[in-house]
Parts: structure tokens; C-alpha cells; sequence
């Protein structure tokens, strides 16, 4: 048996390990032949240095969604690629994290918005960020826009908080039945600008509040 | 740097905030049964309009209202105000604010007041804290008199639900006026001070907005010892632009801005420039189904807190990226069902099945085509 055979062989009792390890890592679904793809994905991922999770991961959901076993290893090769095409784009120390987020983020948006997104903030995770941008982008809102909001938003030094939560409000608003755009718009007000609930409790002490309100 | 350079700089810093502020603005129409010191009108009409431009840094807000009476009588009064704010960062936020108004009534001379508040916010859109300070004028007739205030308060905010409360003490001078005959129009000003505590509750449900305020105020000097008010509102947004505004209430004077004590029943229609979810909206409302949050025990590396608010019988699972796709079962708590499990940050896609039916996106987060035919939601861990 020659070292091409035997790596595949050796990913799989990897995975299978891991698997047992993680009680979470088996293929269900998958053929022999398939399974020995995936392997051979999964190894040349590792010897390139990057996260194997979301190999596997697309994979596994392929054949969750009881795809023919062709289709689960394009899902896992195209996870592999967007994984290498990612940590390209968030060049020179981006962390594992940023390097899945920045994979998934490529079914949606441009290598060259990563660039700018890594330039903006050089040093430091970009995960949560990106995470956002994700979020905006598949609630419709315009790519550009969205980049625009993320970088925004970098240069304020925004917390992970305010970020997980701004996509999950614009989201809420839309479907309220405002436009994309627009609730973007709205919910980063909402967060960056005058604290709403803040300022209506100090209203409170302003006996006279607006005179709309009260006659 | 002179004055108006100076003021040309702050407003030049400003406009990049204010380019992307959020303009509202809206008009009521009503008609109202009111009761105000001073003013014998029952039966009364309102009407009234509101702007508010907030940007990032900065915001402007103005509001008016005008009250007719069958005999022609009336009053009119307006607010303006002007807010600066630090950038926001995540920590106390500091706000200073200007603010002008006038009172008027049919066949008296106008009261004026101008106020400037420093306030420091501490806390988020869900919760949080302010203390500050103002200090103001109020004037009639050529003559003015200081005021000064003292507050403090916090918010918190529960899903639909936000509570308020306020405690101020304020220091002014109580102005009474009357027209003598033979002599004309007669003021006198006396030493006022008192405190006023306030509480509020809003219910912000898509096209329905419900709110109740109260407070008491405990008189030090020149003014009651003890008295209250009270307020509650519902708005019904009908069409995106178009509400139905029921007020009633009973409001004391407020002594800085020259308004007198008030009782009131209104009934308005309230035109807005800004689109609200609405009674008609297919799309408005909470959509029914699976809800999910997610929050964290601890810091960085901690487990989170997956929690599920649906209506289920015996069953709720999620599946995830971080589950490596395999289902989880959730466990029971009251309502709501919860797992907790290690997330790294970042973006992750998740899937709820209930009671082992299909599985889809939660309700209350963005949602992707997972390739196969559904959607998986797509969430951000912080």
C-alpha cells in the first residue's frame, strides 16, 4: 500500500476517532466511495492548515438533506475552497474563527469585501463582524450597504453585542414591512444613537412632556 | 478659534452623523374633553405635529400643539430641543441638551423657558441607568426667574415590554399672574420647590402601542405637599401612516415650563411620514413559530444559553454547524426550552424541529436557502 492510499485511510480513522470523540463527527448517509472523497478533502484542508469543522459540516448536512453522494463531496470541496479563498482575503493572522466565518461569508459577498473588512481592523477578530455582514446581506440588505454598516462599525469600536444584535433587529423590521435598506437604517440608529429607552425615561422627569402627548 | 468658527466646526463634525439620521414626522388631529387651569374649554380640538431628526451624535426634535374651543378660546404651545451625544461605544454615553418652549392662552401674554441638561446614559437598549443636571430660565412679561433640576432614573427593557422610572427634584420659582382692573396685568413669582417621582410601562407590539405613566410629587415648598398624575395611551396603527391615538390623563403644572395643571380625554388621528407595522399588514406582528435567543453564562469560552419559545407538546430539538448537524434535545423550563452548549463567536447556521416535525428557521432571525429545498436561520454569537 503506497502513502497516496493510505492517507485517505488514515483521515478516515481520524474522523472516526473524532467522531467517537465528539459523538457528532460520523457521516450517516454517506457511501464507502463518498466517505473516502470526503477523506481525502478533509486531509489535504489539515496539510494546508485550515479548520477541517466546516468540511465536515457541510458534508454532513448534505447528506443529512439525503443528497446523492457526488453532492456531498462538491459541499464538502467547495467548503474547502471558500476555507483557503477566506484566509487568503483576511491575510496575515486571521484566527480559526475568522477564517469559518469568512468561508461562509463568501456564498454571499466578494474576496475583495474581506480585504477590506481585515484592513479595517488588522489585528483583531473579524468573526463577529462578519457574522453581521452575513446576516444583513441574506435579510436583503444591498451588499454595499452592508460592508458600509460593518466598517462603520469596526471604526466605532462597536461591542460583539451590538453587532450580534443589530441583524436580528434589522431582520425583525423587516418583516414588519419595511424595506431592507431602510430598517438597516433604522436599527442602527436605534442602537448607535440616541438610547430610546434611555432618553424616555428621562422624558419622565419633564412633567411637561411633549405637548403632542398631552394637551 | 472666534464663536462662529467654533460653532461652523461642531456642525461640520456633525453632518456625517446627521446624513444618516432618521427623519420622523407626524401630524395629529383629534378632539379631546380637557379640563387646564386657567382655560374653561370642554369640548375641545387638538391638533398637533412632531419632528424628530436623530442621527448618531446628535439630535433634534420639536413638537407643537394648538387646543380650540367652541368660543373661539384657545392655547397654543411648542417645545424645541437640541441633543448632543457622545460616540457610542458601548459605555456611559454623555448628553447635553437645549431646550426652548412657549405656552400661550387666548388673551394673555406667552410664557417662555429655555433649559440646558447634562445627562450621563450607563447601559444599553435593554437596560440601563441616567443621572443630570439642568438649569433653565422662565420668564413672562419682560421678567425671568432660574430654574434648576436634579434627576435620576433607568429603563428596562422585557421582549415587548419597557419600564421606566424617574426621580427628580426640581427648584424654581412658581409664577402667578391675573389681570386686575384699573391696574392690567399683575405677576407674582414665589420660591417653589419640590419632588417628583415617575413610573412608566410601554407595550410596543407591532401596530398596537399601549402606555401608562404615573408619578407623585411631594411639594417642599410653595406647592402641594403631595400630589399625583397619571396618563395612558393606546395607539393603533390602521394602514402604515395612518393611527388612531386615545389618550387620557391628568397632568400637574409643570412649573418650569410655565404649563398649568391639565385633565384630559382625546381621541386623535395621528399622519406620519414614517411607515409603521399596521393592522392591515399581512406582515406585521410577531410571525408565529419557533423563537430563539441566545445568551451567555459567563465570558469568553463560557457555555451559551440556547433558549426556544414555542408552543410544544413533548419535543424541541435544534440541529447547527456547532452541533455538527445533529439534533440536540432541548429541555423543558416553564415555558421556554433550553440547552446550553459552547459556541465559538461568530456566525453559525441552526435549524429547530418541533415535536419531530420539519425542520425550519426560528421566526426571529434572518434566514438562509440551505441548498436543499429549506432554510436554516442564521445567527451572530457575540
Amino acid at each position: 500500500m503506497n502513502a497516496r492510499r493510505l492517507v485517505p485511510i488514515l483521515v478516515a480513522v481520524t474522523i472516526a476517532r473524532s467522531a467517537a470523540a465528539q459523538d457528532s463527527l460520523a457521516i450517516k448517509g454517506a457511501d464507502r466511495e463518498t466517505m473516502m472523497q470526503i477523506a481525502q478533502v478533509v486531509a489535504t484542508t489539515t496539510e494546508r492548515g485550515l479548520p477541517i469543522d466546516p468540511v465536515i459540516g457541510d458534508a454532513q448536512f448534505a447528506a443529512l438533506m439525503r443528497a446523492p453522494g457526488p453532492r456531498i463531496v462538491t459541499a464538502a470541496r467547495d467548503a474547502a475552497a471558500r476555507l483557503e479563498q477566506a484566509r487568503d482575503a483576511l491575510a496575515p493572522t486571521p484566527t480559526p474563527g475568522d477564517i469559518v466565518a469568512g468561508a461562509d461569508a463568501l456564498k454571499y459577498v466578494s474576496r475583495e469585501t474581506l480585504r477590506r473588512i481585515r484592513q479595517a481592523r488588522p489585528d483583531r477578530p473579524v468573526a463577529v463582524h462578519i457574522g453581521l455582514l452575513i446576516q444583513l446581506v441574506s435579510t436583503k440588505v444591498s451588499v454595499e450597504r452592508a460592508e458600509k454598516t460593518v466598517l462603520e462599525l469596526i471604526k466605532r469600536n462597536a461591542k460583539n453585542e451590538i453587532l450580534a444584535d443589530l441583524g436580528n433587529a434589522v431582520n425583525q423590521d423587516i418583516k414588519r414591512g419595511r424595506a431592507p435598506d431602510d430598517a438597516l437604517s433604522q436599527s442602527l440608529n436605534a442602537l448607535l444613537g440616541p438610547n430610546a429607552a434611555g432618553t424616555a425615561a428621562a422624558d419622565l422627569t419633564n412633567t411637561a412632556t411633549p405637548p403632542k402627548k398631552k394637551p | 478659534m472666534r464663536g462662529p468658527g467654533f460653532v461652523a466646526t461642531i456642525f461640520a463634525s456633525l453632518l456625517p452623523s446627521l446624513a444618516a439620521a432618521q427623519l420622523q414626522l407626524s401630524a395629529d388631529l383629534g378632539s379631546a374633553a380637557l379640563r387646564q387651569t386657567g382655560f374653561g374649554g370642554s369640548g375641545v380640538v387638538t391638533f398637533g405635529a412632531d419632528v424628530h431628526y436623530a442621527g448618531a451624535r446628535a439630535s433634534i426634535a420639536s413638537s407643537a400643539l394648538g387646543v380650540l374651543a367652541n368660543d373661539g378660546q384657545g392655547t397654543g404651545q411648542a417645545i424645541v430641543t437640541g441633543a448632543l451625544y457622545a460616540p457610542m461605544t458601548g459605555g456611559p454615553r454623555w448628553q447635553i441638551a437645549g431646550s426652548a418652549s412657549t405656552f400661550a392662552a387666548s388673551n394673555d401674554l406667552p410664557i417662555t423657558s429655555a433649559q440646558l441638561t447634562v445627562r450621563e446614559f450607563i447601559g444599553d437598549q435593554s437596560r440601563g441607568v441616567f443621572f443630570g443636571a439642568a438649569a433653565g430660565t422662565l420668564g413672562r412679561n419682560r421678567e425671568r426667574w432660574p430654574s434648576f433640576v436634579g434627576q435620576g432614573g433607568g429603563w428596562l427593557r422585557v421582549n415587548d415590554d419597557q419600564f421606566l422610572v424617574a426621580l427628580s427634584a426640581t427648584s424654581t420659582q412658581l409664577l402667578e399672574h391675573a389681570d386686575v382692573a384699573q391696574i392690567g396685568d399683575v405677576q407674582v413669582a414665589d420660591p417653589a420647590s419640590y419632588v417628583d417621582a415617575n413610573v412608566g410601562w410601554q407595550r410596543d407590539r407591532a401596530a398596537l402601542t399601549f402606555a401608562v405613566t404615573g408619578g407623585a410629587r411631594a411639594g417642599i415648598r410653595g406647592v402641594a405637599q403631595l400630589d399625583g398624575w397619571g396618563s395612558a395611551t393606546a395607539t393603533a396603527w390602521l394602514v402604515p401612516r395612518i393611527a388612531l391615538v386615545a389618550t387620557a390623563g391628568r397632568a400637574l403644572a409643570d412649573v418650569v415650563r410655565g404649563v398649568p395643571q391639565t385633565r384630559y380625554a382625546s381621541l386623535s388621528v395621528r399622519v406620519a411620514l414614517e411607515r409603521h407595522a399596521s393592522l392591515i399588514d399581512r406582515t406585521s406582528g410577531a410571525a408565529s413559530g419557533p423563537r430563539l435567543t441566545l445568551t451567555s453564562s459567563g465570558g469568553v469560552g463560557a457555555p451559551r444559553r440556547i433558549e426556544v419559545r414555542v408552543a410544544a407538546d413533548s419535543l424541541v430539538e435544534i440541529m447547527a454547524d456547532f452541533t455538527q448537524w445533529m439534533p440536540a434535545r432541548l429541555s423543558r423550563v416553564g415555558n421556554v426550552w433550553i440547552l446550553e452548549r459552547a459556541i465559538d463567536s461568530g456566525p453559525h447556521r441552526i435549524a429547530v424541529r418541533i415535536d419531530g416535525g420539519e425542520w425550519r428557521a426560528p421566526v426571529n432571525l434572518p434566514s438562509a436557502d440551505n441548498g436543499f429545498g429549506g432554510n436554516v436561520g442564521l445567527i451572530t454569537v457575540p
